[in-house]
């Protein structure tokens, strides 16, 4: 295979990245500490060349919602005591807020709804024509894509989706199989294997001959492209323009600067032994993953699929045997198994928070410079409820956000207004988010600074 | 909030609850809250109108035959791979690209569903560019690719490589613009870095990352048998033959036909057809095809808890999936009876699978044999892959095995779960019972039991299989019971399960049905109906051979002819060009489909304002208007920006109002169809839980909208609202000639429509039930319903009205969120009230039938 990223080849000019190429003779940087404090001003918070450390966004979704009883907090404000399901967060308790009281209004279809009104702010965007089963779709760009539009061009890859436990299959749509999507029918599929997220962050490097056949290549690529879009009708004109922006998409990366870190080694696969899914080590591996392709600045938009809408993924950990999302029907209340699985999720999420905390960059951290939205598809897998729908927004996105807040919202918000300030948290100023019932400009006041 | 009830449903080992709706509108107060009609979001779920039943319902009869309009094809992640194996010996690990999405069952509806992912797009890049790598990493490699030598004459052999490869890769012959392109990228690339080799290299890695390759352009050529209609052309023909029957790109004999035009003739297809259906790659890719109309690739999923089973293995796994493999290459590709494949004793076994049914092995590799009769295992649903795949990690699911059945195996719907339903499960009272005791709650709590009936009842047959497809003689220590029921035919275990089935008409027509939208790669429209039905009707008469079937299909105008692509769009959303107007400049806005409103001030129809409203130069020039006046005809002149005085007087159309506004004489007579605007307050004093707030449409609001109407002095009956305002609905009121409420009962449309059964009593599937049980009356089409109470429900015939078939595409441009994707609801109501207006009627109602991008309305007075 050839290699596909080439932000190692030599790169002059003016950017920080040619000047740190100049300073280390083309050299490259020892991973675990990208920035080094000698490319940094005196202050700690932008390079030497006087270019502010960038802001990063996230999102971290898990399956089948939580025990509402389990869940919230008591108390609001900074003074709050995790519960239950929150305990496993406690280590990194001021870097996390935690959003209740908020609900979807943009529908109640099982599952669907749920997954498109927190990740678009919009009703689900129905697919074709049968009776047995909703096949649906996202009708717009989730949030990630929305944060992966601002920060384009600025980072060799415009965004990295991972998946963590595997996808067990349904005939239901993209809602249920991907979190990121361009628009309808038009998913960013998670990575799910380690050694493929891997080759896509640190691809070996290449020479510019390459870059230049490939860049032509693509050229004329486009070029067919705008040939037969107009020989075709609305609908495949509006497919093939989603594929000549990937084209150009790629284009973009070849032309992005290179960034200054040197290639970790390639993480295992984690296959399941035994049967048994080897769920901590892959989160483990993802998470780190992540933290470097932050660290070095290969991309600032990150999104993770830690288990689908409706997932099936068999938490045996806490001794469960049957599928999670079968449990949270089967199970008598108040669903043990159900209220197990979800605190060893949020170990997991600790685990990826925690990843994120412990690499050091500038006077901080990387978690100090990045927002992200944790969240999930329903309140209750039981039955499906949409009301004060768990969310949680971590990090302290570049100062912009006041994390380790408990706020509750009085008034029966939309869960719009959590996304919206993740997403301005994480430096990406829009005006407005979702449609319909779920439009929202408004963010959370109580949690940005 | 009304009264809802509660739904508990034993859902242990089944992954659905009840499937009937929020019960019961009394339309008396203690009615439902109309949830499913309350949005626009696509989330009204019942559609696809008796389609699925394979048989006609009521009478009705299938539109005409239309074909489905021709798409582009992205090649699958499994394509793609065969594809440049055959084409340059090179293979690319599966692994390096996504997976293929699947949709509607089918991985080919996804692949003229979805493009390719930005992902996708630079894996494709990298297998590209590695396999361009592999086809010149050395000189001799290279010239034996390419056919000579570019380091010699560098721009010939660029040109004829281009050409002949181009050809083979793009399945056409380029056109000499085509080829002049990519020779040019690989001059500029070779002369840049000096190196023939590499302009080499960029040619092929831009063959292999064109537009034309990474998708099956299929557009159509003019059908000189068909005007409007579009047939494949002959080079597009056998793409489509080639992927269907053997998943990869033709052959050069079958490129070699279509350049001769061959196959746009029947003898030509069937010549090719046949060629291909007798070649060793059409096991393997009809095979691939009853994988995954079985949903057997998901078996790789489904865990089992290793404690209980500790035997269940990838490779026992990969037992069980080869021998459904064998049972279709022996039956299917041996040209025996298709339906054989639910009767038959023969099985393929290696040493574990022989282990699990209990039969003896000599040990090595895979034989063939037949069952142990005292298992009673039958054909293909006993086999222990279906009942793996059906099963959860520790226990069995009738519930899954009769829907498999049910929606697999005979097309039927089985709808899913209402929304909002609670799901509970039921405790456990005393001893533990055998399975199907404890889903006795499916059966006997109307809730579920509405479909429930259609799914346990062709599972518990099975009961006598663990869950990883093991016999076992009794459930939890207590005698299983393994009697079921399909339709009219009673079941005892596994074989005869199998032969009813087999026995089953609508079993052929649903594998007529999948083959022709896993051939076609789209969910089929009604239009199409006409087209399965034919197919169906072949397979019979050719007793039920597969590849049969599969001549019938590729011969069939569903496979050969398409309709022309859709009116043109625009291009991305949020391009924007410069316009003009003759009022100004301005610049206007793609919205992904269409250009948007020019934003320079549009010319407009004069009006009397002193202002040059249609930018002519002239003000206020020569406007009149008509006026009426103690009802006498008259005009009105513009002068100086006002209106003068009113000249003479006119009637108006009679309203009802009291008056004669026709000035003929009677007062309020013949009036017709009335749109009229109801305010919030007057609607809910009719029926308060319509309350224009929370309630705005559903059958709270039918019955308000009813009674309203009745209450005038001119109506009989009315339906809507056709438009939504802030405080207002805008209602249509019938007269009684236009209108007859009509007494029937749930028990009577379920004959029209047998999901609109009482427990159903709202939506796509009554509306069809109420049209059809009203146009078999003589009375044409009908709406409601109006009231219900228990069994019984009020609704209206509308016999002066006019059905009109139409399309979702044509409704979104009256209501631009009427879409197949909404359906029905307010946004559909609108854009059919609209279309009807713009068909010279009054309003409309519907959909009464509806699928895929078809709509049937229903437009009711004449303007």
């Amino acid at each position: 295979m050839i290699a596909h990223k080439n932000w190692f080849r030599t790169h002059l000019g003016g950017t920080r990245r040619g000047f740190l190429r100049g300073v280390l003779g083309g050299s490259a940087i020892a991973l675990g500490l990208p920035v080094l404090d000698v490319f940094l001003g005196d202050n700690g918070v932008a390079w030497a060349d006087g270019e502010a450390l960038p802001t990063r966004f996230g999102v971290w979704f898990w399956g089948n919602g939580v025990r509402p009883e389990y869940w919230n907090p008591t108390g609001t404000g900074q003074n709050w005591t995790p519960s239950q399901e929150l305990a496993p967060l406690a280590g990194v308790k001021d870097y996390v807020s935690v959003v209740s009281g908020c609900h979807i209004k943009t529908g109640t279809h099982p599952h669907h709804a749920g997954m498109t009104g927190i990740m678009t702010g919009r009703p689900l965007y129905k697919v074709g024509d049968v009776r047995d089963t909703i096949v649906s779709t996202f009708a717009a760009k989730s949030v990630d894509v929305l944060a992966a539009d601002y920060y384009a061009g600025t980072t060799p890859l415009r965004s990295i989706e991972v998946g963590v436990t595997r996808f067990r299959g349904t005939d239901e749509g993209t809602t249920f199989q991907h979190l990121s999507h361009n628009g309808p029918n038009n998913p960013n599929p998670s990575e799910y294997s380690p050694g493929a997220l891997f080759e896509r962050i640190f691809g070996a490097p290449i020479d510019p001959n390459l870059d230049f056949a490939r860049t032509s290549v693509l050229d004329a690529v486009k070029d067919q492209i705008g040939g037969l879009k107009i020989r075709v009708g609305a609908r495949d004109k509006a497919r093939l323009d989603q594929h000549f922006d990937s084209v150009r998409a790629l284009e973009l990366q070849l032309a992005a600067e290179p960034t200054a870190c040197e290639t970790p080694a390639r993480p295992g696969e984690h296959t399941d032994v035994e049967g048994r899914e080897q769920i901590e080590a892959k989160n483990s591996a993802m998470s780190s993953l992540i933290s470097l392709a932050l660290a070095c600045d290969v991309t600032r938009v990150f999104s993770v699929l830690w288990s689908t809408a409706g997932s099936g993924v068999i938490v045996w950990q806490v001794g469960a045997r049957n599928s999670l999302h079968q449990i949270c029907h089967d199970e008598a209340q108040p669903q043990p198994t159900v209220h197990a699985a979800t605190v060893f999720t949020m170990e997991q999420l600790a685990h990826f928070l925690g990843r994120l905390r412990d690499t050091p960059e500038g006077d901080g951290n990387l978690l100090d410079r990045t927002s992200i939205l944790c969240t999930t598809e329903h309140t209750n897998g039981w039955n499906h409820s949409y009301e004060d729908f768990p969310i949680l927004i971590a990090g302290k996105g570049g100062g912009r956000l006041r994390s380790g807040t408990h706020y509750r919202s009085g008034t029966r918000e939309s869960t719009s207004n959590a996304v919206i300030t993740a997403l301005r948290g994480g430096g990406v100023p829009v005006e407005s988010f979702g449609a319909e019932a779920g439009r929202t400009t408004t963010s959370i006041g109580a949690l940005e600074t | 909030m009304l009264p809802r009830m509660r739904w508990v449903c034993l859902v242990a080992a089944l992954g659905l609850c009840a499937c009937a709706d929020v019960p019961v509108s009394t339309g008396d107060g203690a009615g439902n809250n109309g949830a499913n009609n309350g949005g626009n979001n696509g989330e009204n779920n019942g559609e696809n109108n008796g389609v699925n039943n394979g048989g006609n319902n009521g009478g009705w009869q299938p539109p005409p035959f239309e074909p489905a309009p021709a798409t582009l094809h992205r090649l699958t992640a499994t394509e793609y791979v065969s594809v440049v194996f055959d084409l340059t010996g090179v293979r690319v690990d599966p692994a390096t690209l996504e997976a293929d999405t699947s949709l509607h069952g089918f991985v080919s509806v996804a692949a003229s569903e979805l493009t390719l992912s930005p992902l996708a797009v630079e894996q494709f890049e990298d297998a590209a560019w590695f396999v361009a790598g592999e086809k010149t990493a050395t000189a001799e490699v290279g010239r034996a690719f390419l056919g000579c030598d570019p380091a010699g004459s560098r721009d010939t052999c660029y040109q004829g490589f281009v050409a002949s490869f181009g050809h083979r890769a793009w399945r056409r012959p380029l056109t000499a613009p085509e080829v002049a392109q990519v020779v040019s990228v690989g001059v500029r690339v070779g002369d840049r870095l000096r190196d023939p080799w590499q302009g080499a290299r960029a040619m092929i890695a831009l063959l292999l990352q064109s537009p034309h390759f990474v998708f099956r352009v299929e557009i159509g050529e003019d059908d000189p048998d068909h005007p409007g209609w579009r047939r494949y052309t002959s080079r597009e023909m056998a793409a489509r033959l080639s992927f269907l029957l053997w998943g990869t790109t033709p052959d050069d004999a079958l490129l070699e036909a279509a350049e001769r035009g061959d196959l746009v003739t029947d003898e030509g297809v069937s010549t090719q057809a046949r060629r291909l259906l007798a070649d060793p790659r059409a096991d393997a890719a009809l095979t691939a095809f009853f994988v995954e109309y079985l949903g057997l690739e998901r078996l790789d999923s489904a865990q089992k808890d290793r404690e209980i089973f500790p035997q269940y293995t990838p490779s026992l796994r990969d037992s069980m999936r080869r021998e459904i493999e064998h049972m279709f290459v022996a039956i299917a590709l041996e040209d025996r009876d298709f339906r054989e494949i639910l009767t038959t004793d023969e099985t393929w076994i290696d040493a574990d699978l022989a282990a699990l049914y209990g039969l003896p092995h000599g040990g090595e590799g895979v034989i063939p044999a037949r069952l142990d009769p005292a298992q009673d295992r039958g054909g293909l649903i006993g086999r222990a892959a279906m009942l793996t795949l059906l099963s959860h990690a520790t226990l069995n699911s009738p519930t899954f095995r009769g829907r498999f059945v049910r929606s697999r195996l005979l097309c039927t719907d089985i709808p899913p779960p209402p929304e909002g339903v609670v799901a509970a499960l039921a405790e456990e009272e005393g001893e533990s019972r055998t399975l199907r005791e404890r889903l006795v709650q499916h059966r006997e709590d109307p809730a579920c039991s509405g479909c429930h009936d259609l799914m346990d009842p062709l599972g518990f047959p099975l009961e006598h299989f663990d869950p990883i497809g093991r016999w076992r003689d009794d459930d939890n220590g207590y005698a299983i019971d393994a009697t079921g029921r399909l339709d009219a035919v009673d079941i005892d275990g596994a074989s005869e399960l199998g032969a009813a089935v087999a026995a089953n008409a609508y079993f052929t027509n649903c594998v007529a049905r999948r083959v022709y939208r896993h051939a076609t790669g789209h969910l089929e429209a009604l239009t199409e109906e006409e087209a399965i039905n034919a197919l169906e009707d072949q397979f019979v008469s050719d007793d039920h051979r597969f590849r049969s079937l599969l001549l019938a299909l590729v011969m069939s105008q569903g496979f050969r002819k398409a309709l022309g692509p859709e009116q043109e769009g625009c291009g991305e959303a949020g391009l924007t060009r410069p316009c003009e107007t003759a009022c100004g400049e301005g610049a206007e806005t793609c919205d992904g489909e269409r250009w948007g409103g020019c934003t320079a001030p549009a010319p407009g129809d004069e009006q009397c304002n002193g202002v040059d409203d249609n930018c002519d130069g002239n003000i206020d020039e020569g406007l009149t208007r008509g006026c009426d006046d103690a009802c006498g005809a008259g005009i009105q002149r513009c002068d100086a920006g006002q209106w003068a005085a009113c000249e003479a007087p006119a009637p108006a159309p009679e309203a009802c109002n009291g008056r004669d506004d026709d000035c003929d004489g009677e007062v309020d007579e013949d009036i017709g169809a009335e749109v009229q605007a109801a305010t919030r307050t007057a609607l809910a004093d009719r029926h308060p839980p319509c309350n224009g707030n929370t309630q705005r449409v559903g059958p709270d609001c039918n019955a308000a909208i009813h009674r309203y109407c009745a209450a005038t002095a001119c109506a009989t009956s009315g339906f809507g609202p056709v438009e939504l305002g802030p405080a207002d609905a805008t209602i249509v009121c019938l007269p009684a000639e236009e209108v007859s409420a009509v007494s029937t009962s749930y028990t009577e449309l379920a004959r029209e429509h047998d999901q609109c059964n009482g427990v159903e009593r709202q939506g796509p599937n009554c509306n069809a039930a109420i049209h059809r049980f009203c146009a078999n009356r003589g009375m044409t089409s009908g709406f409601g319903p109006l009231e219900n109470s228990g069994d019984g429900a009020l609704i209206a015939c509308t016999p002066q009205a006019t059905v009109v078939h139409t399309t979702y595409t044509a409704l979104s441009q009256h209501h631009g969120g009427c879409t197949a994707g909404t359906r029905i609801g307010p946004d559909c109501n609108a854009a059919i009230n609209r279309f009807c207006a713009s068909q010279g009627a009054v309003s409309g109602f519907g959909p009464v039938e509806n699928i895929g991008d078809t709509a049937v309305v229903t437009c009711v007075g004449r303007r």
